[in-house]
């Protein structure tokens, strides 16, 4: 079982007891409801009614209740087992708005459930497919995630929407209230403080938009004119399908997976104190839970969902990562697919703390991906890859025209800084591995060369190899050990080979030489006896080596010795 | 393999940058002879820059406590990194040396 990071209060494992699952999941539902932008967006792109607008958002909170619970499930195929709720976010945006203006809402609905079962058969295949997806490109695509959120985060923040299209005074006072009192919760609080900063940040913001007049009089009034109670109309408009809208729609469901991949891949490394690499199989039942959530939006009538960055970056933040919180969010929003006058308390939700709350889980997110970059050794073939990738993937913020008349299939891909940075990365991860060699020799004369080319020897072929430092110091660590014993006491006066191999998961270094073996002790030697011992010395190189290697052996035929170090990687 | 060397009191600090290992530890012993010939005898090695450390180069620090503490002194070690620790831990060293984070502290316990 992964070891929980000290800094969780409730581990993935954990129960956070029935009240605290409550709030801890209006907290996240409050976040998620910035998405409902995306259904009244795609609503008047295609000229339908207000009251598809609501109908859209009820279907929305259906579907992704579901699939949040979904993704949340640790045993079966389906879900990552992680919290990690799913919405309506943009991956799906562009395809949608091709579709409605084609042919309604029954195609938009139509396309999606086709899209959800190419990501369910696409996730069969990502067990496999592990060397696509080293901790560079993992990485890369978890900082883009984060990154992808800034434009609509800062705008918000400066209280620009599309009624004022400069930024308000008032609006970011509000902001700066409901983010400063979000960091203090976080930084200073203990606790329940800290567990519920968002929340609290909330709070405050929608104190301080009351008080400026943000939130005035006509948003009570569209809380009030929304229906208690309502049953949801499931598949009200239909299904239909057009061949021409395969490909943006293949394409977003690809956007979907990958966006998932990222952040399944972050909720992995939160959650476990030991993290070396991604989890293939765990990915897997994450993307099959988030392609059966969109067939199960089209089948009901609501937009593609992908994961929420932003919520991952909340259960960082709050150090409550518990997949019972899935299963309460889950809850929260299905329950409000029934009560759409509760559901407008979110929706009308004002622009700055919405723009707030973003910016507070973003930090969070980005540095995640950082971190995950930074935990293996980096060449220029790996800073060309994460480099590139993220340059271009800014550049679809930067300079959004460049990429106006790319082809409508492919549109998705370029208008999402996320997707265009990921394919990016793993197609430049695949091109730069050509030439890497899975093996490197090198060969020293004890007594006449100095252990450190080791060092340099090994630490080269780690950067190659993208491996994670501490196991090639390791390696390095016990080579020159052996390396220095055998020159110093005279095991061999001829060329030590030394060959290392690598793949993800192991790194193994073969030392072969004419003359005699090493002893390698499992008992260490006194050190006192260091001073008065003559053998001790080598005993002790012998006992460094064995204990520096996860296993260690050594052989001897016709007067030849091979040493083998095994490290788990 | 550099040495800086710096004096507190009667406190001889050696600021080691580097790797210790077969090829430079007579290097550091050649450097730190002279002093304990000329009768220093308190030795606190800062470590915060050393890379690497093998059997032999500890051997060395072994002999150069021994013979500090032969003359009434001691050799104490400073800002050790995590992954140096580690390989004093597993050559059973730690017993043989006090080990400090804080400089004034370590100065202290001579």
């Amino acid at each position: 079982m992964p070891r929980k990071p000290s800094n969780l209060i409730y581990g993935v494992d954990e129960n956070p007891g029935l009240t605290s699952l409550i709030l801890l999941g209006f907290q996240h539902v409050s976040l998620m409801a910035i998405a409902f932008i995306f259904p009244i967006i795609v609503i008047e792109a295609i000229g339908e009614t207000p009251d598809q607008a609501g109908r859209l958002i009820s279907m929305a909170m259906l579907a992704t209740g579901v699939g949040t619970i979904l993704q949340g499930l640790n045993r079966g195929p389906v879900g990552s087992g992680y919290l990690c709720p799913l919405l309506n976010g943009p991956a799906f945006l562009a395809a949608s708005l091709m579709a409605g203006k084609a042919g309604g809402l029954s195609l938009i609905f139509g396309m999606t459930a086709i899209a959800g079962c190419f990501e369910a058969f696409f996730s069969r295949f990502l067990a496999r497919m592990r060397a696509v997806f080293p901790a560079e490109v993992t990485g890369t695509i978890v900082t883009m995630v984060g990154i992808e959120v800034i434009p609509i985060a800062i705008r918000k923040f400066l209280g620009v929407d599309k009624t004022h299209l400069v930024p308000d005074a008032t609006a970011i006072a509000v902001a700066v209230a409901t983010l400063g009192a979000m960091a203090c919760f976080n930084v200073w609080g203990k606790g329940k403080l800290r567990l519920y900063s968002a929340l609290l940040g909330m709070i405050v913001g929608y104190a301080a938009a009351a008080a400026t007049g943000i939130l005035n009089q006509d948003s009570l009034q569209t809380m009030m004119k929304a229906p208690l109670f309502s049953m949801p109309a499931v598949a009200h408009d239909g299904f239909s399908f057009q061949w021409v809208l395969l490909a943006p729609f293949l394409v977003a469901a690809l956007s979907s997976a990958l966006k998932t991949m990222g952040d399944v891949t972050t909720c992995q490394k939160i959650n476990d104190a030991d993290w070396k690499r991604p989890d293939m199989v765990n990915i897997s039942g994450g993307v099959l839970a988030c392609g059966i959530g969109n067939i199960l939006s089209g089948m009901l009538g609501a937009l593609g969902q992908s994961v929420s960055s932003s919520n991952i970056g909340l259960s960082i933040a709050t150090g409550a990562t518990s997949r019972r919180i899935a299963y309460s969010i889950g809850g929260i929003l299905i329950l409000l697919a029934f009560f759409p006058r509760f559901a407008s308390v979110f929706v009308i939700m004002p622009t700055p703390i919405m723009g707030a709350s973003l910016i507070f889980a973003v930090s969070f997110m980005i540095l995640a991906g950082l971190q995950i970059i930074m935990s293996r050794m980096i060449d220029s073939r790996k800073t060309f890859v994460i480099g590139i990738s993220i340059i271009m993937g800014l550049s679809v913020e930067f300079v959004p025209d460049l990429y106006r008349n790319v082809h409508p299939w492919i549109r998705p891909i370029f208008s999402s800084s996320l997707s265009l940075a990921t394919i990016s990365a793993i197609f430049l991860n695949l091109f730069f591995r050509i030439g890497i060699a899975k093996q490197a020799s090198i060969s020293l004369k004890p007594g006449e060369e100095s252990s450190e080319v080791i060092s340099q020897f090994m630490e080269q072929q780690g950067r190659a190899w993208g491996a994670r430092s501490e196991v090639i110091y390791k390696a390095a660590a016990a080579m020159s050990e052996f390396f220095e014993a055998a020159a110093e006491n005279g095991l061999t006066r001829d060329p030590v080979t030394m060959t290392a191999r690598f793949d993800e998961f192991n790194l193994d270094v073969e030392m072969a030489y004419t003359g005699s073996p090493i002893d390698l002790p499992a008992q260490r030697p006194d050190a006192r006896d260091l001073l008065k011992d003559e053998a001790a010395p080598l005993r002790l190189a012998g006992y460094m080596v064995r204990s520096l290697a996860d296993r260690a052996s050594v052989e001897t035929s016709a007067g030849r010795s091979l040493v083998h170090l095994h490290f788990n990687h | 393999m550099k040495l800086w060397e710096k004096r507190q009191d009667n406190i001889v600090i050696l600021a080691v940058h580097g790797r210790l290992d077969a090829t430079t530890g007579p290097l550091f012993e050649q450097q730190v002879a002279p002093m304990i010939d000329a009768g220093d005898k308190n030795f606190l090695l800062d470590l915060a820059h050393l890379d690497y450390i093998s059997s032999a180069a500890l051997r060395r620090l072994l002999l150069l406590a021994k013979r500090s503490e032969d003359r009434g002194g001691k050799v104490a070690l400073l800002s050790v990194q995590s992954h140096i620790l580690e390989i004093f831990e597993m050559a059973g060293f730690t017993q043989l040396f006090q080990f400090y984070t804080d400089q004034d502290e370590a100065i202290r316990s001579f």
